[in-house]
């Protein structure tokens, strides 16, 4: 039933965030580089189960992802080049 | 009453409606709103085109005052901050305002024609584009007319110069203003453009029988939807760097270096926008002049799509060698543009390999052509040395560099403009020109085009943004040599204005397909030239003009004109005085409730578009395909915004922590309330798609108040943000500047959606939705969740870490 699985990912979602929030407390600043990873994974878990869900990319044949996949692929090479630009 | 009986209520209300207001909505086409309030796609690009040599005017004065004033050594025609301007507007108005929208003219014109479409996919949004443009130019020019001038950091605008420290006054205000409003042209058009190639394409118009103009202009376009975002949201900070007081390009976590990956990430692309229509043009010249078929054209389009498409984005640091990247990323940038070479080398060779045996015709755009081809040649092997890391350190900032990409964005993209008129004018006008006039034009033109900047690829020590140089640095007689080229230039185009008027108003007559070309664009028979397929549709069956095979014109409509004029005089406003502002405020209003009214009571009309090819996207209507184009820039809108704020977290050493500055617990629960929105407007879809319109009103209802409760929320953490001791504002750093930057753009984005909501809503009281027409409120959900997603990392990065 399509109507539980949006009700199941709304629950993910705020979960999710709650467990966010709670990560963000409870892993030091000085562990920020594993703080950052699980805080980073569980944001794009969510962003996922919205494309996925409330897009419904999930139920539509896959061309309809082709926007969505070659933007991803210029929006990694813009964030990497961005952030590689200052590493010495 | 039934619901038969309901739909008949609302259609006799719908046409009383009509008739009420059909004499404002549908005046009379006089001459003037034939223009002003076309819709149609073929006057629109005659507007580009007749507007975009405005601006080449305008542009070329300001190019011949400046190579007078470096005529002689120690001139004084022009102040040092006059040159600047000069210099600066030049380049913006000649890349952004001329040479781009020339092409867009022809691919406004002729894309539908040569895939049989009607018009583009949204007539409406392609008014929108080029109003926008329009008054966008106007809003930049108008510096010239402020205290302190027009802009003059440059057309790149490299911050920190085009800060308000450096450059206090309007005009590098209204130039960025100006900007944001082009930048909102071209990604409208973009989207319009891609959708109409993807989707609206006769039957029989496979991807493999798809005119090479057409292709061309797929690549650009796509092209411009992933690369203006990222300047968009530069001007933007650029913007509020100047009016509120941030500090993105100011400090030293900031800086000039976040500004110039913001720039090139657009501007590197944004040469091959230039190039490529006129690329285009010329390769279905050589083919008709040659009178074979363009030679490997697969291995054309497949170098375009797979090679110079992505590898535009992956070699834009070549700008950027000299500002302290990463060493690495400078070897790789290297590389990378050597490679891209291969699909620019290709496209010569296969243009060459053409007209192999071919029985060449000189006329005049074939003529222009090659010209076109001969500068591209000598630009790319200049460019290539350009590429080279070790000499981009001796040859940056020289002439060199001048004549280099002028070689390529005045020879390689104007010759074969100026060949794209002589070809494709007579099918406008139904006339033709002189030969020998256009031949004389060419010959001037190619002539002075050389004299003017093949002498700069020899001033390896001329600094290019200098306004007067001594005499004994020896440039003058090189320097003398160029500005004779300029006026010899220059004063050939008035053979390009006799000739243009000539096919407009006295040229000889000539029949609808004067050089005997089998493109649909001349016969308007797609279906002879698509060949073996059932031919629903054919272009030759519409009206005609003048015994030339076109199109039924689409409606006109005032909404595109009123609301690019209210937001110019907002904008223009902002920096002239208040009651400007709320005077475009007002019109600005008037316009968008004129647009939502048409679409309300279904008062602008397009004439349905038969099925046709669609592969790959067959079972996507036109619009779906436009909505995901639109999502596309906004996600490299706000990768630009998100990739700027990691850029800086990595260079600020010392950030405070979130919890010292923010109310988490408020946070959170905010962003609980826009989560939850995604699923109130999810159920709102859900309860359409099973007939449930009270269901469908009622959630949209909600997700209303759940983002208008976000919304209000956020106002509120602003405002005791601002008011708290310390406060916490835009201009007290970059964790305020960020912040609020990033926040705003996303309420910005929650009030186009609570916009968007109220119209859905009344809509949907009114009965305009059922279970099987729906779609609006489908577009509106993919447009919510974006938002959604936008915050899942705002969130977190704003508050968490």
């Amino acid at each position: 039933m399509r109507i539980v699985s949006m009700i199941m990912v709304w629950i993910y979602i705020v979960l999710a965030t709650i467990l966010e929030v709670v990560a963000s407390y409870l892993i030091p600043a000085s562990s920020w580089v594993f703080r950052d990873t699980v805080i980073s994974v569980v944001a794009i878990s969510m962003a996922a189960a919205v494309v996925l869900f409330y897009m419904e990319l999930k139920y539509q044949p896959r061309w309809e992802s082709l926007f969505l996949l070659t933007t991803l692929f210029f929006v990694a090479d813009l964030i990497f080049i961005w952030t590689a630009s200052l590493v010495h | 009453m039934s619901v038969e009986e309901r739909l008949s209520a609302i259609e006799k209300r719908l046409s009383r409606i009509e008739k009420q207001v059909g004499g404002h909505r549908k005046p009379e086409a006089t001459w003037l709103r034939s223009w002003l309030f076309t819709t149609d796609h073929k006057r629109v690009g005659i507007l580009y085109f007749v507007t975009s040599f405005y601006f080449l005017f305008i542009g070329g004065i300001l190019a011949l005052l400046m190579r007078t004033q470096l005529a002689v050594p120690e001139s004084t025609l022009l102040t040092s901050a006059a040159y600047n301007q000069a210099v600066s507007m030049h380049g913006l108005i000649m890349v952004l305002w001329f040479l781009s929208p020339l092409g867009v003219a022809f691919a406004n014109y002729f894309v539908p024609l040569q895939i049989g479409a009607k018009d583009v996919a949204f007539p409406r949004f392609n008014a929108f584009s080029y109003w926008m443009y329009v008054f966008g130019g106007f809003v930049a020019i108008s510096g010239f007319f402020v205290p302190g001038g027009a802009a003059s950091a440059g057309w790149t605008n490299y911050a920190p110069l085009s800060s308000k420290l450096f450059l206090p006054g309007g005009g590098e205000t209204l130039i960025a203003l100006g900007l944001l409003m082009l930048w909102g042209s071209l990604t409208m058009g973009s989207v319009n453009l891609i959708t109409t190639i993807l989707s609206m394409r006769a039957p029989g118009m496979t991807w493999t029988k798809v005119p090479t103009f057409t292709w061309f202009t797929l690549v650009t376009q796509l092209l411009l939807v992933w690369s203006v975002p990222s300047i968009f949201s530069g001007t933007l900070a650029l913007i509020v760097d100047r009016t509120l007081g941030s500090l993105f390009f100011v400090s030293s976590g900031g800086s000039s270096v976040l500004w110039d990956n913001m720039w090139w990430f657009f501007g590197h692309p944004e040469v091959y926008v230039v190039i490529l229509p006129g690329l285009g043009a010329a390769a279905e010249i050589i083919s008709v002049f040659s009178g074979r078929p363009l030679y490997a054209k697969k291995a054309i389009l497949l170098g375009l799509v797979f090679g110079m498409l992505p590898f535009s984005f992956a070699i834009y640091g070549h700008h950027m060698f000299l500002t302290g990247i990463n060493a690495l990323e400078r070897e790789i940038f290297t590389m990378n543009t050597e490679i891209n070479t291969i699909p620019s080398g290709m496209i010569v060779i296969c243009f060459a390999a053409t007209m192999v045996g071919g029985a060449i015709k000189f006329k005049t755009p074939m003529l222009m052509a090659l010209a076109s081809i001969a500068t591209f040649v000598i630009g790319g092997v200049t460019g290539v040395f350009d590429s080279s890391l070790f000499l981009d350190v001796q040859l940056r900032g020289t002439y060199q560099v001048v004549s280099h990409f002028h070689y390529i964005m005045v020879g390689t993209a104007e010759f074969a403009l100026f060949g794209a008129i002589y070809y494709w004018m007579p099918r406008w006008t139904g006339r033709m020109y002189n030969e020998k006039v256009g031949k004389l034009h060419f010959i001037l033109s190619f002539i002075f085009f050389n004299i003017l900047f093949f002498p700069m690829t020899f001033l390896l020590d001329m600094p290019r943004r200098i306004y007067t140089y001594a005499p004994a640095t020896g440039w003058g007689p090189f320097n003398l040599i160029e500005t004779v080229g300029a006026w010899g230039f220059g004063l050939a185009q008035i053979l390009l204005l006799y000739v243009m008027l000539e096919m407009g108003w006295f040229g000889r007559r000539v029949g609808t397909n004067p050089w005997n070309v089998a493109s649909p664009e001349w016969t308007g028979d797609v279906e002879s030239y698509v060949k073996n397929y059932p031919a629903v549709y054919s272009m030759g069956s519409h009206a005609t003009d003048g015994g030339v095979p076109a199109h039924a014109e689409t409606p006109l409509n005032i909404s595109p004109f009123v609301i690019s004029a209210g937001l110019a005089l907002f904008l223009f406003g902002l920096v002239w005085s208040l009651p400007v502002t709320l005077v475009g405020i007002v019109v600005g209003i008037w316009g968008i409730g004129t647009w939502f009214k048409d679409d309300l009571y279904g008062l602008f009309k397009v004439p349905e578009e038969p099925a046709g090819e669609k592969w790959p996207l067959t079972h996507l209507s036109h619009v779906k395909v436009g909505v995901w184009l639109t999502l596309a820039g906004e996600m490299i809108l706000f990768a630009a915004i998100i990739g700027s704020y990691l850029y800086i977290r990595e260079s600020v050493p010392i950030w405070p922590p979130p919890a010292a500055i923010h109310n988490i617990r408020l946070a959170t629960f905010n962003t609980l309330l826009l989560f939850s929105s995604g699923l109130t407007a999810f159920l709102a879809l859900y309860s359409i798609r099973n007939g449930n319109r009270n269901g469908l009103v009622g959630w949209l209802g909600a997700t209303f108040a759940l983002g208008a409760g976000f919304l209000s929320i956020k106002i509120i953490e602003w405002w005791q943000l601002m008011t708290g001791n310390p406060p916490f504002t835009i201009a007290s750093g970059l964790p305020g500047s960020t912040y609020y930057f990033m926040t705003g753009v996303h309420a910005v984005h929650i009030i186009v959606g609570l916009i968007l909501m109220t119209f859905l809503i009344t809509k949907g009281i009114k009965g305009g939705f059922t279970k099987t027409n729906h779609d609006a409120v489908e577009y509106f959900t993919l447009y919510w969740a974006l938002v959604d997603i936008v915050w899942i990392f705002l969130f977190p990065l704003l508050y968490l870490v």
